[in-house]
């Protein structure tokens, strides 16, 4: 269970999340939704600590201090990037290992006092890794830097780090933009699988409603940084506030 | 490595040309602490020049004061600077790096008052002398051929240990943290640590290569130490190669033997010192280990 309860993030005078409170079940799929600016990029940066934030946030039970990003992601609650955050220098298994749960033997005083150790945890940390690209569809750029990919690439390739880190809850921020059909569909097939196989718990903020329909059992609906609606999917897009303001910004950009 | 050990037998022999090989190896050593703080943990520090001065007189104490004479003045040095590095570091670490520069500068500045005003350690500008010289197992090292010897190695073991680090797990994380801070904070790698611990590591070079360079010489004092020292690094970093860990080897080696080929032309030594700076820098811009990379990228250019 992750529970991230009262949510507030101020920027000055500005109130971008607002009070906010979202639980999410372990293996449970969520959908946030909500017009641009709702506040739904900053509310997984407040729970990945990000950026400064009040309220509370516990992990199974555990308390986690906002505003640290390194322990929330060691108790397992992941992320990926609305434009997809590879290193261009490294290789794609470089970028994935990084990612890696297997977190012992990494420090720079174990590359020197440790090394034989070291070593011989590092090809199971490679055989990991592969298969995270191999998950993704990745296998052939193994060796490629992550910046000679397309765009397309780049967010399988943030996903296959996400999955080396085997979290229990992932969030995604926009997973399909900038992805076409077909390669939006590719994922909604990866997630399935994964979820499938007892993958993590999912936070997806979506802006495509089909994309959400398909894949989320529950959805929450923010509107300047809060939240005014929660529920099935069906029930939430019948909602009337849902309808004004969100629906409603849709069939005017449209 | 090996033209390393040659060079003295060629070139060496009298005091003068002895004593600037081993200027280049202790610049060479500064330089690369001024590496791993900041091509490898991507922290620029202005501190060099305070750090090479702590170094060089928390040694002459250890050596004078501790038995083990050089050796035991050499590990308090080491440790010393690492210690006030991690604290610089822990101090100022929610700082950006352009304000986090400027902290180095302020703490080494005031590391320089202290040693200004301590003349009970560090005699001011009078200086300290009578410490004793290096000594390799009982034997002292007396002239400055067999130093440059103890600073080649000393460098030598430096490099194994770098390239130890670079060909190992913990280079990922480091360089994804580097460049990627919060991203590498997301999936959980412990930023702080990761580039504290580069941070230390070249704090701890730099007060060893202070150290060399105090055991080195008979008698120095304060005057010996300023800021210019700091820039002078960067300018041996940059020249030689930022991204190349035998950079600041070919950065020091230039910057101290340049000046000395151009004696012959006295009047336009500057201006020439100068051309060739701004040349490297311009047309090669990982300095002059990067040239293997471009001439390379030519060569297969060529073959297409």
């Amino acid at each position: 269970m992750l529970d991230a309860a009262k949510i507030t993030v101020r920027f000055g005078a500005l109130v971008a999340v607002n009070d906010l409170s979202i639980s999410i079940a372990d293996g449970e799929t969520m959908g946030l939704v909500g017009p641009n600016g709702s506040g739904k990029t900053t509310f997984i940066n407040a729970v990945t600590g990000l950026v400064p934030a009040a309220g509370t946030l516990a992990v199974d039970g555990r308390q986690v201090r906002l505003g640290r990003p390194g322990a929330v992601a060691r108790l397992g609650v992941l992320r990926t990037f609305q434009t997809p955050q590879v290193h261009d220098g490294l290789s794609c298994l470089e970028n994935v290992l990084v990612g890696l749960r297997e977190r012992r033997l990494r420090s720079i005083p174990a590359a020197w006092f440790r090394r034989l150790a070291m070593m011989k945890l590092e090809r199971s940390r490679w055989v990991e890794a592969a298969e995270a690209l191999d998950f993704v569809g990745l296998r052939k750029k193994t060796h490629a830097p992550g910046g000679s990919l397309s765009y397309g690439e780049r967010r399988r390739l943030e996903l296959a780090r996400a999955f080396a880190g085997r979290p229990r809850f992932l969030l995604l921020d926009e997973p399909a933009a900038g992805l076409n059909h077909r390669e939006t569909i590719e994922l909604v097939h990866l997630l399935t699988e994964w979820r499938d196989a007892g993958g993590p718990a999912l936070l997806v903020v979506e802006h495509k409603i089909d994309f959400l329909d398909r894949f989320c059992k529950r959805m929450v609906v923010m509107e300047l940084g809060q939240k005014i609606a929660e529920g099935e999917p069906a029930k939430v897009w019948a909602d009337p506030r849902v309808m004004d303001a969100y629906l409603g910004t849709v069939a005017e950009s449209a | 490595m090996v033209v390393g050990v040659i060079v003295p037998f060629v070139f060496g022999g009298d005091a003068y040309t002895d004593g600037l090989l081993n200027q280049v190896l202790i610049n060479a050593i500064l330089a690369f602490g001024f590496y791993w703080c900041f091509s490898l943990g991507g922290q620029f520090t202005f501190g060099v020049f305070a750090m090479y001065a702590c170094g060089a007189y928390v040694s002459v104490w250890g050596s004078k004061h501790l038995p083990g004479g050089f050796w035991a003045g050499f590990l308090l040095a080491v440790l010393v600077t690492a210690l006030i590095g991690a604290a610089t570091r822990l101090v100022f670490y929610r700082l950006g790096p352009i304000f986090f520069a400027i902290a180095t500068m302020a703490v080494g500045g005031l590391m320089l008052i202290v040693f200004r005003e301590w003349t009970s350690l560090t005699g001011g500008y009078y200086g300290v002398g009578s410490f004793p010289k290096p000594d390799v197992f009982g034997f002292t090292l007396n002239t400055l051929q067999l130093r440059y010897f103890l600073m080649l190695g000393i460098l030598g073991l430096l490099l194994a240990a770098t390239i130890a680090v670079i060909r190992s797990s913990s280079m990922r994380d480091l360089v994804f943290t580097r460049d990627r801070r919060f991203v590498a904070a997301t999936t959980g790698v412990r930023t702080t640590w990761v580039l504290l611990v580069a941070f230390i590591v070249g704090s701890a070079i730099q007060g060893a290569a202070g150290s060399l360079y105090a055991h080195n010489s008979s008698y120095f004092s304060l005057e010996a130490f300023d800021i210019s020292i700091s820039l002078n690094v960067l300018l041996m970093v940059l020249l030689g190669g930022v991204r190349s860990i035998y950079g600041p080897l070919i950065g020091a080696a230039l910057l101290i033997l340049l000046p000395e080929f151009l004696r012959d032309y006295q009047k336009y030594s500057d201006l020439i010192y100068a051309g060739v700076v701004l040349a490297i820098v311009v047309l090669f811009p990982d300095g002059i280990a990067g040239i293997r990379g471009i001439a390379q990228g030519w060569l297969r250019a060529r073959r297409r």
